[in-house]
């Protein structure tokens, strides 16, 4: 892994258009970085990716998918009356 | 652009293709939307990939992946989210309309764990099948929903205090 000590208000560039500037670093250690980059190019907070690309890849296992659609509507219907208590715990 | 999962909401039987293959699952960008009839029509489809060779991260080749997905508003009927501008651009989505929010489905064992990711939508441009799976910036927290919200409420056995989602 390269790395580099950067001062606030200073900047890297990496390839020819992704420009990274050091915003600001706070007395916790909270670093605020701006990120300039084409549109194409995804930039996420790694632990976030990561949560939801686990999530994809749970929700993609095999299971009976039409079943759990039936008894999930059925349920809702149930509840139609109250449809606010399903967000309750979320 | 801030896009509300209000009706009319229920896509058609669609081709989907997305900008970019879904986080997880290497290789998937092209997909079938295919609605589930039942009890509430529209209210839930079946999201498959079509695509022949998809892989893990880990170059192990799987069987390409299918999904449930919730219409959100059947059941949040507040659920929105709010588009930057260039994930709007990049799906050529220009009014709220044409946007459609679908929210994957994460079935276990027992049912009741079972969760909806509404952090994370899939965003599709119901004009043409473009769609990518929106990351906000904010937290979850921040955001207000999170990637695993439960969907079908508590046996009574849970409400006593064993309930919630380990995440």
């Amino acid at each position: 892994m390269l790395t580099l000590t950067r001062e606030v208000g200073e900047k890297i560039v990496i390839g020819d258009d992704v420009v990274v500037t050091v915003i600001s670093v706070s007395e916790n250690g909270r670093v605020r970085l701006g990120i300039e980059a084409p549109r194409q190019i995804r930039i996420d907070r790694a632990e976030v990716l990561e949560r939801i690309r686990r999530e994809n890849l749970e929700a993609g296992e095999p299971s009976d998918r039409h079943a759990f659609a039936a008894y999930a509507a059925r349920q809702a219907n149930e509840r139609s009356g109250s449809k606010k208590e399903v967000v309750v715990g979320s | 652009m801030q896009t509300t999962a209000t009706p009319p909401v229920t896509l058609p039987c669609m081709e989907i293709m997305f900008r970019r293959e879904m986080l997880g699952w290497i290789g998937a960008t092209h997909f079938r939307l295919d609605p589930i009839d039942g009890d509430i029509p529209g209210m839930f489809a079946e999201l498959r990939c079509t695509d022949e060779e998809v892989s893990l991260r880990s170059g192990l080749p799987v069987p390409p992946p299918r999904f449930l997905m919730l219409t959100p508003w059947y059941v949040w009927q507040d659920y929105q989210v709010e588009l930057d501008d260039d994930f709007a651009d990049g799906l050529d989505i220009r009014i709220e309309d044409d946007a459609s929010l679908l929210t994957i489905v994460t079935q276990r064992t027992p049912l009741e764990r079972s969760t909806v990711n509404l952090f994370s939508p899939i965003v599709v441009n119901r004009h043409n099948g473009l769609a990518d799976q929106f990351v906000p910036a904010a937290s979850e927290i921040e955001a207000g929903w999170r990637v695993r919200t439960p969907l079908l409420p508590p046996r009574p056995a849970d409400e006593a205090g064993e309930g919630g989602i380990a995440c």
